[in-house]
């Protein structure tokens, strides 16, 4: 995340101002005028939403057995507190909290109780199966290249999804072409 | 596991499955000591400026104030296990902290040591870290009143930044751009806020309805951010209503109320 730059930093307001700004965080959506919030704004914010979100301990601990988790430990100690979009970014993620999240957001999908939840959800799926694919050259769907091509096909072309997943997605449908072309 | 309130509903627009600030206090009760380690290291990346200012505020130079805060945190936060103490039904962990630091304060003054209170190895690098001057227009506050100035500066600059970086990401930079000029830069420069229609010439937006619809729709966001992120700081059974007026509450002058 890029940090506010020194000049535009609240550290050096006066209290009155840091109050002000407060107050502009905290007020409820009074629009200045009539404002509607599309489905594509919706799927955007609770996509941003998701990503900033960390992985629930408890999730993790119910979907893999006391073998695996011990060998993770280590692993878990170094993500604990790391949000989503950092862990699916970081090639230093190892496989098995990749598939983590691919399950964590299937369980979203299957509560899912609007067309944004859901649409997030699979966006988040998709995030993860990317991941594993760019960074660890693994598939970790049982959808073939060709399947998978026209998916990330599809979710590039969606305006609500943020830059650096958009591009991860263009990377993945790259592989999954090589992977047709050469098998 | 710590069985705290996850008031989740399964993909809910008030998910709350990240991780709060008091689960991770209460996840650093473990005997893992990398993850221990871990853990409080964050912690004290949040608080560490909080804890200078007040130090400042409290009359101590640069250099004291420095070393004060080193030993604060490895005397008490991490010598006397601070963190697995906080009692997480209780108060505000932020509260807490203010409390055993004000503690602090008074038994070293208590001792007059005279040695430099810099802990071997030190856990907090302030040497190589720019620390901040309390701001002239901080310097009548009380050092709570400094400490909690500290925190909201440093919580709005992570949010403003978050947001910002949002649309950005998705190639609306505009919108951040139209929301900053009109809401945030009059406050940060002292200015009277432009009009709509300046906005609009600005900007190249065609007409002025079309402007507010952007400027509510980021601070609707900015709101949404903002209840986020504090959520992650207030116990269970609290809401975030009432840590905002807490918030309010410990800044003088408007805040105040």
């Amino acid at each position: 995340m890029n940090q506010i730059d020194k000049k535009s930093t609240t550290f050096g307001l006066s209290p009155d101002k840091l109050a002000d700004l407060l107050n502009i965080c905290s007020e409820s959506t009074q629009s200045e005028d009539k404002n509607k919030v599309d489905i594509t704004q919706k799927k955007a914010e609770l996509l941003q939403d998701r990503l900033a979100e960390t992985l629930p301990f408890e999730l993790s601990k119910k979907s893999l057995s006391k073998e695996v988790l011990d060998r993770l430990s280590q692993i878990r100690a170094l993500v604990i507190g790391e949000p989503i979009r950092n862990l699916l970014n970081n090639p230093e993620t190892g496989i098995g909290l990749i598939k983590q999240i691919k399950d964590y957001s299937k369980k979203l999908s299957r509560y899912a109780s609007s067309e944004a939840e859901h649409d997030t959800a699979n966006a988040i799926y998709y995030a993860a199966i990317a991941s594993a694919l760019v960074f660890h050259d693994r598939k970790i769907s049982k959808y073939s290249y060709k399947s998978l091509h026209h998916s990330f096909s599809k979710l590039i072309n969606e305006e609500w999804i943020p830059k650096e997943i958009a591009q991860m997605f263009v990377r993945t449908r790259e592989l999954c072409q090589q992977k047709i072309r050469y098998k | 596991m710590a069985n705290f309130n996850d008031r989740t509903t399964m993909g809910g627009a008030n998910s709350t499955f990240q991780t709060t600030c008091w689960a991770k206090i209460f996840d650093a009760k473990t005997s893992d000591e990398t993850r221990k380690r871990l853990i409080i290291n964050g912690l004290i990346d949040r608080y560490w400026k909080p804890v200078y200012c007040y130090l400042r505020r409290k009359g101590y130079n640069n250099n004291s104030a420095k070393d004060l805060t080193q030993g604060f945190f490895c005397e008490i936060v991490l010598g006397r296990e601070l963190i697995q103490r906080a009692d997480r039904g209780k108060a505000l962990f932020r509260t807490f902290l203010l409390t055993a630091l004000d503690r602090y304060v008074i038994d070293m003054h208590r001792r007059e040591t005279a040695n430099k209170r810099s802990p071997t190895g030190k856990i907090l690098q302030l040497d190589n870290i720019n620390l901040p001057e309390v701001p002239r227009a901080a310097s009548d506050l009380t050092p709570e009143q400094g400490f909690h100035y500290a925190w909201v500066s440093d919580l709005l600059d992570q949010i403003l930044s978050e947001v910002k970086d949002e649309y950005f990401s998705l190639g609306k930079g505009v919108y951040w751009e139209v929301f900053y000029a009109r809401c945030v830069a009059p406050i940060m420069a002292n200015t009277k806020p432009p009009s709509l229609t300046e906005i609009c010439a600005k900007y190249g937006i065609e007409e002025r309805t079309k402007a507010s619809n952007i400027i509510a729709t980021v601070k609707r966001r900015l709101g949404s951010v903002f209840a986020r992120s504090l959520q992650r700081y207030v116990p269970p059974n609290s809401d975030v209503e009432q840590e905002l007026s807490e918030l309010l509450r410990n800044l003088p002058g408007k805040g105040a109320r």
